[in-house]
């Protein structure tokens, strides 16, 4: 007797298929825009949003960060991950892409003036090292580079990635043993060059 | 951005010398392998006495184990505080202050970073750029500021203006008026290929744009579609002479300009004119024109040009320019690929030629060219290339629709808005109002809802006005609007757009309203913001409503105006959980819309329309007592709307069974929404329960069928059921079977509808390739409630038999029966599938078979009357009158609530088969009486045959309205 006949909800229609893998040739900072754009996004609502805010408590987890970008990302039709190491590597070199450059920003404001913020806040104070910080820190990494790239991108993968060790040992082809232990080497060369000045 | 590579500084110096860190790792990494307690002992070893490298070698492998704060946590999190860029909000807001009040960022491209501000001076909101920082290291910011102030003289209807420039923090801005249509790219992601009509429209404008400009010498330089924006009145080219100003205020450092202009993506390849990518070469207006082809060819293809023509190919400058035209050339490079018109393929080839000198010369010429082809497109050939995009846009909405459909009833919600209508006949009426969600510019999901609330609140108070026809729709798909909505209210033959925007202004949330006239695509009224407390957003809305009704009033009817709306708005978080339920309602996920509803009335106790969507929950649930229930408390309250009022009564009706009151109900429905689509439905279905077939075709005529809610399978379906039940009541089956085709046209890929189609020829005696039909009746998909295969046979067998063909009738009961054994574990499995069999068995004359399994199923479901009531019928036709009788008797006592005059009816088929024709003629009104829904059934049911003649029965069946 319902007034309206029981019809099912139109199916959902398949997706495109994915594109087969990228060759080889395709390199990683090719695809970094891409998640750039989606991680920024990602950042802001966590961080943004009251109820993100609410959500999470404030803090932002670079792990939930970056596995949420691969949430929806993996699936968009028009970009392919060869899979899921390949995807996180990717989205950590844009990750410090994205710090590099709001760093950067944050400190041409800061250098420009007529922003002569006055404060005694200690938080705000310390937070307003932040860009300098980082910066210096990715410079380290730079130098770091030069010496030991592979060093360097566990540093990359796990410090601005959020990568797990294995999932760090996956992307980059090693045991975790050698993961561990280029994380020890690594640690120890950049605290080298950060004391250096 | 590109490769972050590019603008690192160069290789610094190495931390260690490369040849001893190349010594010493192997070191360090065998020491590392061991136990640390093992490692002094393999020190002592390794170094064989050179106390300087053992002590390096102990002081790394110490560091090495030791943790440092700075790396012990992820950047993201150590960081955060970079990442949260409304901390860069607040430095760029402290920086334009006082004259610009910065709202929210807009948007982040390579060059600069976009805020909607408003400019108190003159009261309007305009968006300000804010130069990226890596483009604002490289450019000395005077010069780049005096440079754009040259392009700020430009002043054309299709060029963005500079309102104004400065400096903030070290990084130039300039303003512009805010464009809130979105750009060209957006609309390009959003739609795909565009008309051609459109193409050439946005040509002319930018095209127009450009011949002023170039006739100035200013030459933009990067043309490309995110610099495309799509205002109300039409394309307009922002960021005039930024690449130029830039590229200049570098130029003291032509390899930091290179840098920034890489970083920044400047220059896009895809749009660069070959020579633009040649270094050191001066190009001139050409290159603009070279870009204008690149965005035309997207236009038209939904994508840029591909093979040599795509993503700046350096080499390709060198090869020689085959002289086919681009788009043969195309079709051979892709034949599956889209492809321009033809009519496009002249313009195109020389907009994209490689040399400049082969191009058309001038954006004045290219006017020209436009000109010419305009005829050639104003009549579209079947199947052209223009045609394809249009379908792929019309599969988007349908989409679109049957995510929305679920929720005609919704509609009911508030009252009657979502009652999605459509004129069939198109034709834009400015008395049309199509009202689309907010645009939520907080970049806060959690105000997401305020849009589609906002909405509801505008066009429920419009539709019970009266006044105007008022339509809903859902926005094209996510993100930035505007770029389709013109196409929208065309679709819909609205002639007036309601639109908005709500951004975040400091505490509160900021909402503005736009009536546009799509005509000519300009703002009617800019409606005056509103503005509430972010906490509590709903209280904008009711200001919002008066207002945009008192603008309505001004232009389309007085009496829209001081229209006293019943309840205020629900609470967000009410309406937010009621919106969730009718999403999920929609999806077909009826129970778990539920306790959202429960929720969302917990949540705000004055809000009924939860409540009243559940009740129609648990009506297509089949719980008629918790609906019946609901029902009642729903009464209890001391205030409804009257639109509420009367769907409470509506609802009452239904579950009681009592047609008249449920019609009364349905036509106060329509009294109090009188532009709605949903009332005249539910009147549609109510005048046809209660025998007034023609008062049911008369209202289901006011409903819109195309391109709304209407239009989704299961909601289409309920609406052709109705329609084509009341023609074959009153006889006219020819426009039954029109009726069915149209049906069938709009959902082709329902059994149901075939079914209709069907009833309709068996009718008219139209049988012809009959078993091609009952073929795809058998293929075609099952709708929740609709029946299954045997099932519509029967049925079908039925009519074919009451309208003169009993050999096809049982031709169709066969192919019933072969179904069924095609399909034998069903009805082993489902009491559905068994009791088609036995029926089919029944209807076939052997009631030998068929009576044991009614026995199993009156075993097996002992209160259902059906199983029972066949034993009754198949015992009267084998002369056991007597056990007949009794079986009728002992059904009275199987009534059940909420039966609906089922049991009446049984009884009246056993009395007519056993002879007892008065008293089944008694049981069938009785039946009526309470309920019985299937009149129009009843002239072809079999078992009521010997009824036929009787003056009574005919007396019964003939439609009183």
């Amino acid at each position: 007797m319902t007034p309206i006949p029981h019809l099912p909800a139109p199916s959902a229609r398949a997706r495109p298929s994915r594109q087969p893998p990228p060759d080889d040739g395709e390199s990683l900072a090719g695809l970094v825009p891409f998640v750039y754009r989606e991680l920024r996004a990602i950042a802001r609502r966590h961080l943004g949003a009251p109820g993100g805010a609410r959500r999470r408590g404030g803090t932002l987890s670079a792990t939930a960060l970056v596995n949420e970008a691969y949430l929806k990302l993996a699936a968009a039709p028009e970009r392919t991950w060869r899979d899921r190491p390949h995807f996180l590597a990717v989205a950590a070199l844009a990750m410090r892409q994205i710090l590099v450059d709001r760093a950067r920003a944050r400190a041409a404001l800061k250098r420009g003036g007529g922003l002569s913020r006055v404060t005694l806040d200690e938080d705000a104070l310390a937070s307003d090292d932040q860009p300098e910080a980082l910066l210096a820190l990715d410079q380290a990494l730079e130098r770091l580079a030069s010496l030991a790239p592979r060093l360097a991108r566990v540093v990359e993968l796990r410090f601005y990635g959020g990568l797990a060790e294995e999932e760090i040992a996956a992307a980059l082809g090693v045991t975790t043993r050698t993961v561990q232990r280029d994380w020890a080497k690594a640690r120890m060369l950049l605290r080298r060059a950060l004391d250096e000045g | 951005m590109d490769a972050p590579d590019c603008r690192r500084p160069p290789t610094p110096a190495p931390i260690l010398p490369p040849e001893r860190w190349h010594a010493l790792e192997p070191l360090l990494d065998a020491a590392l392998e061991l136990p640390p307690a093992d490692r002094g002992a393999f020190l002592d070893d390794a170094c064989a006495g050179d106390a300087a490298l053992r002590a390096e070698l102990a002081a790394m492998l110490d560091e090495c184990e030791r943790d440092d704060a700075r790396l012990s946590r992820p950047a993201a999190e150590r960081f955060a505080s970079l990442l949260d860029e409304r901390q860069e909000l607040d430095h760029v807001r402290a920086a334009l202050a006082p004259h610009y009040e910065v709202v929210c960022e807009l948007g982040h491209g390579g060059t600069s970073t976009v805020y909607l501000a408003r400019d108190p001076r003159h009261d309007r909101e305009v968006a300000v750029k804010v130069l990226a920082p890596e483009l604002a290291d490289a450019t000395n910011a005077a010069r780049f500021l005096d440079e754009i102030r040259l392009t700020a003289r430009l002043r054309h209807t299709h060029i963005l203006p500079l309102f104004d420039s400065g400096m903030a923090g070290g990084r130039p801005w300039y303003v512009t008026p805010y464009v809130e249509g979105g750009t060209l790219r957006d609309r390009l992601e959003d739609g795909g290929a565009m008309p051609p009509a459109e193409v050439l429209r946005v040509l002319r404008e930018l095209a127009s744009a450009l011949a002023y400009a170039h006739a100035r010498g200013v030459v933009h330089r990067d043309v490309k579609p995110e610099n495309v924006l799509l205002d109300v009145g039409g394309a307009v080219l922002g960021d005039f002479g930024i690449a130029r100003a830039i590229e200049r205020a570098a130029g003291a450092d032509p390899s930091a300009a290179a840098g920034a202009f890489t970083a920044a993506g400047f220059g896009t390849p895809a749009y660069m004119a070959p020579e633009q990518r040649a270094p050191a070469v001066e190009v001139d207006h050409r290159a603009d024109l070279y870009a204008l082809g690149v965005i035309a060819y997207e236009m038209l293809c939904g994508r840029p040009p591909s093979g040599r023509h795509s993503r700046g190919d350096a080499r390709a400058a060198d090869e020689p320019e085959p002289s086919d035209p681009i788009t043969a050339r195309l079709h051979a490079e892709a034949p599956a690929a889209p492809h321009p018109p033809d009519e496009w393929s002249a313009i195109l080839s020389r907009l994209l030629a490689e040399r400049p000198e082969d191009r058309i010369d001038s954006a004045e010429e290219l006017l020209r060219e436009l000109d010419a082809i305009e005829p050639a497109l104003a009549a579209p050939r079947a199947g052209s290339a223009g045609g394809r995009p249009r379908r792929q846009g019309r599969g988007r909405r349908a989409v679109l629709d049957a995510l929305a459909a679920a929720c005609v009833l919704a509609v009911a919600a508030t009252s009657g808005l979502a009652l999605w209508s459509w004129r069939t006949t198109a034709a834009a009426s400015a008395r049309r109002v199509l009202v689309v969600p907010f645009e939520n510019a907080t970049g806060d999901l959690a105000l997401e809802t305020l849009g589609r609330m906002a909405a509801d609140w505008v066009a429920q108070g419009l539709a019970q006005t009266g006044a105007v026809d008022v339509s809903s729709a859902p926005l094209p798909s996510g993100g930035p609007r505007g770029r389709t909505l013109r196409d929208l209210a065309r679709e819909f033959g609205a002639g007036t757009l309601v639109s908005g925007t709500y951004y975040l202004d400091r505490d509160s949330v900021r909402l503005v309203a736009r009536i546009i006239d799509v005509s000519d695509w300009t703002l009617l009224h800019p409606v005056v913001p509103v503005a509430a407390a972010r906490a509590a957003p709903q209280a904008v809305l009711e200001p919002l409503r008066q207002r945009v009704m008192a603008n309505l009033a001004l232009t389309h009817d007085p009496r829209i105006a001081g229209w006293v709306m019943g309840a205020p708005p629900p609470t967000y978080e009410a309406y937010e959980q009621f919106i969730n339920g009718l999403d999920i309602f929609a999806a077909g996920n009826w129970e778990g819309a539920l306790p959202l509803w429960a929720h969302a009335a917990a949540l705000d106790s004055s809000f009924v329309q939860p409540l009243l969507q559940s009740v129609f929950g648990y009506m297509f649930l089949g719980r008629l007592a918790e609906a019946d229930s609901l029902v009642r408390r729903i009464s209890a309250r001391e205030t409804l709307a009257p639109f509420d009022r009367s769907m409470l009564d509506f609802q009452r009706g239904q579950i009681s069974g009592d047609h008249a009151a449920t019609l009364a109900s349905a036509r106060a429905m329509v009294r109090a929404t009188p532009n709605a689509d949903l009332p005249y439905y539910l009147n549609a279905m109510a005048a046809l329960h209660a025998n007034r077939p023609r008062e049911a075709l008369e209202a289901a005529a006011h409903v819109h069928v195309r391109g709304s809610r209407f239009d989704a399978p299961w909601s289409s379906t309920m609406y052709w059921r109705v329609v084509t039940a009341a023609h074959h009541s009153v006889g006219e089956h020819e426009a039954e079977l029109k009726a069915a085709r149209t049906a069938r046209e709009l959902q082709p890929e329902l059994r149901d509808i075939v079914w209709l189609e069907l009833r309709a020829r068996a009718a008219l005696g139209r049988l012809d390739a009959l078993d091609r039909e009952l073929g795809r009746l058998e293929r075609l998909p099952a709708s929740r409630d609709g029946g299954s295969p045997p099932d519509l046979l029967i049925r079908l067998a039925n009519e074919l038999e009451a309208h003169g063909h009993p050999a096809r009738a049982r031709e169709v009961l066969r192919r019933a029966l072969q179904w069924q054994r095609a399909h034998r574990r069903d009805a082993e499995r489902h009491a559905d599938a068994l009791y088609d069999l036995a029926r089919t068995l029944h209807r076939l004359g052997d009631d030998a078979a068929a009576e044991p399994l009614f026995a199993r199923l009156a075993a097996g479901h002992p209160a259902d009357p059906r199983y029972p009531a066949y034993q009754a019928i198949i015992a009267a036709r084998r002369g056991r009158i007597a056990d007949a009788r009794r079986i009728a008797e002992r059904l009275r006592a199987l009534r059940a609530p909420y039966d609906h005059g089922l049991t009446s009816y049984m009884r009246a088929r056993i009395a007519s088969q056993s002879g007892d024709r008065s008293l089944a003629l008694a049981l069938l009104r009785q039946a009526l009486a309470e309920g019985f829904e299937s009149r129009t059934t009843l002239h072809a049911d079999p078992e009521l045959a010997p009824l036929r003649d009787e003056p009574g029965f005919r007396e019964l069946l003939r439609p009183e309205g």
